[in-house]
């Protein structure tokens, strides 16, 4: 019995190498790739030249995405900075492709599925399947959405973290109908630039 | 420029604020430029360099939406000066009396009185204005538009596009990604991300200035995100690359690497996303850090 497991684990093996060979013109495809074409494997990690060891550490990782992200980047999609000095893009952001929210649906623009309360330190969920109807989208799981589904998790991109403003906070306390359901980050509001402060 | 003691040492000068050393206190709070200077001016974000005939150099920062006058005086380096330009500040240069700015918001270069902060006009049509050259004689200006894959030219003293170089491709010649520019004796300089999806090495491209190309150095592994650039004494390319946190220096022949100078790094002396680099007479290179918010000078003439 256990041999047949192993002969059919080797012949499984066999068959995902084999279907992300090369066949004449076409380059296995990543998650990521799917989001965006040139974010192919090769286009971060340098895998055949002199890679880049500090790619270990967060700050690093940081350089890479703001080297394309970045003010002096060529990508149209601007981060810079972000809101806490001592955050990188990671805190918020997974490398490699979208994940599952803790409701089972997938989060947008590589958004992880919980975040640090950057004042308790503890672990938040995250719902962002939506950018909102600024774009288009509706305003279910965008930004902050009122706990529009109503399960009493305020888990919105925006009400994730606050914990002490005015406005979309992660319970039911304050005001939550400031732009509720629109694009926050659009508009020259609260961009990733201004670190999301107010204009 | 800096004196000879200054040069025997690796010179590391910090403006700006950041963990390991405390905020940079300008001296000389002068009140000039469309903006007063910030009562703790400080670098948010410093993107490009350039230098001024006076000597000093003007660094763009995005974040703060500013372009800050830096002086350096032996081993110490000042903010003189804080001009509040329009939009999300890009590439910067100088010529003669123009403080040349790229406006991302607009999409503009906007040229400003050096001396006294003053908008005079703007350079339009650009989707990018991401880097900023200048002819010797500061009569051209040569804008890297770098979604847009052209370095455009204008006459800066009637203020229109007079030609274009290359355009978006992935030929060897073509501009993919570009992200700095430069200008030295008759050439114009070009870093270039590449697309390493599509098997497009980062390369450094020259062109004459009628656009016609001269030579492009692969970066084979050497280098993958080149940005800003410059010359130092011995016309050699000098540029940094933003994820090794480095500063390159190529034989202009060649191609060839001379040598590396910095580090990746959050300490003084080293570099976290350098962004652009200006190389001084005394080939000191004063290079923006872009994520520990400094500019930092690191001595190249140790090189051979």
């Amino acid at each position: 019995m256990r041999k047949w497991w192993l002969t059919s684990g080797l012949i499984f093996a066999i068959a995902i190498v084999a279907s992300l060979l090369d066949s004449p013109g076409t380059k296995p495809v990543s998650a990521l790739s799917m989001l965006n074409p040139s974010h192919e494997c090769d286009f971060c990690h340098n895998v055949h030249g002199v890679g880049f060891p500090q790619l270990l550490n967060n700050a690093s990782v940081e350089a890479l995405c703001l080297s394309c992200h970045g003010p002096a980047g060529p990508s149209s999609l601007k981060a810079d900075v972000h809101l806490y000095d001592n955050s990188t893009c990671k805190d918020c952001h997974v490398s490699h492709s979208n994940v599952q929210n803790w409701l089972g649906g997938t989060n947008l623009k590589l958004v992880r599925e919980e975040v640090v309360d950057p004042r308790l330190g503890t672990d938040r969920p995250l719902v962002f399947e939506s950018r909102g109807t600024s774009v288009g989208d509706p305003t279910l799981h965008s930004f902050c959405d009122g706990d529009e589904d109503g399960n009493g998790v305020w888990d919105g991109a925006c009400d994730t973290c606050h914990t002490d403003e005015d406005e979309h906070d992660y319970n039911d306390t304050g005001s939550h109908s400031h732009r509720q359901g629109q694009t926050c980050t659009q508009g020259g509001c609260h961009t990733h630039v201004t670190r999301f402060k107010d204009p | 420029m800096l004196s000879r003691f200054a040069q025997a040492a690796l010179v590391i000068v910090v403006l700006g604020g950041c963990q390991e050393t405390p905020g940079f206190q300008p001296e000389s709070a002068a009140l000039l430029g469309r903006g007063a200077l910030p009562p703790a001016a400080e670098l948010q974000s410093p993107l490009r360099i350039a230098a001024h005939k006076s000597g000093s150099f003007f660094v763009s920062d995005y974040m703060a939406g500013m372009v800050f006058e830096v002086e350096v005086n032996l081993a110490r380096a000042m903010i003189t000066r804080a001009f509040d330009v329009s939009g999300r500040p890009l590439g910067v240069a100088a010529a003669g009396q123009l403080l040349l700015v790229g406006n991302a918001e607009a999409g503009s270069v906007d040229a400003y009185n050096a001396k006294n902060g003053k908008w005079l006009f703007s350079l339009g049509g650009i989707t990018d204005p991401t880097d900023i050259a200048v002819d010797e004689k500061g009569r051209r200006a040569f804008v890297l538009d770098g979604r847009a894959g052209q370095v455009k030219i204008f006459n800066l003293k009637r203020g229109n596009l007079v030609g274009t170089i290359s355009g978006p491709g992935v030929g060897e010649y073509d501009l993919t990604h570009p992200t700095g520019i430069a200008y030295d004796r008759g050439q114009i300089i070009v870093s270039d991300y590449g697309d390493p999806s599509l098997s497009v090495p980062a390369r450094i491209k020259i062109f004459d200035t009628g656009g016609s190309s001269v030579i492009a150095f692969s970066g084979n592994a050497r280098f993958s995100r080149p940005q800003g650039l410059d010359v130092d004494s011995r016309g050699r390319i000098v540029f940094v690359e933003a994820v090794a946190g480095e500063v390159h220096v190529l034989d202009r022949e060649s191609g060839a690497t001379v040598g590396v100078v910095g580090g990746f790094g959050t300490n003084p002396g080293e570099l976290w996303l350098p962004l652009d680099v200006v190389v001084d007479d005394t080939d000191q290179a004063l290079v923006t850090s872009n994520r520990t918010r400094r500019v930092e000078i690191l001595d190249l003439g140790g090189l051979p």
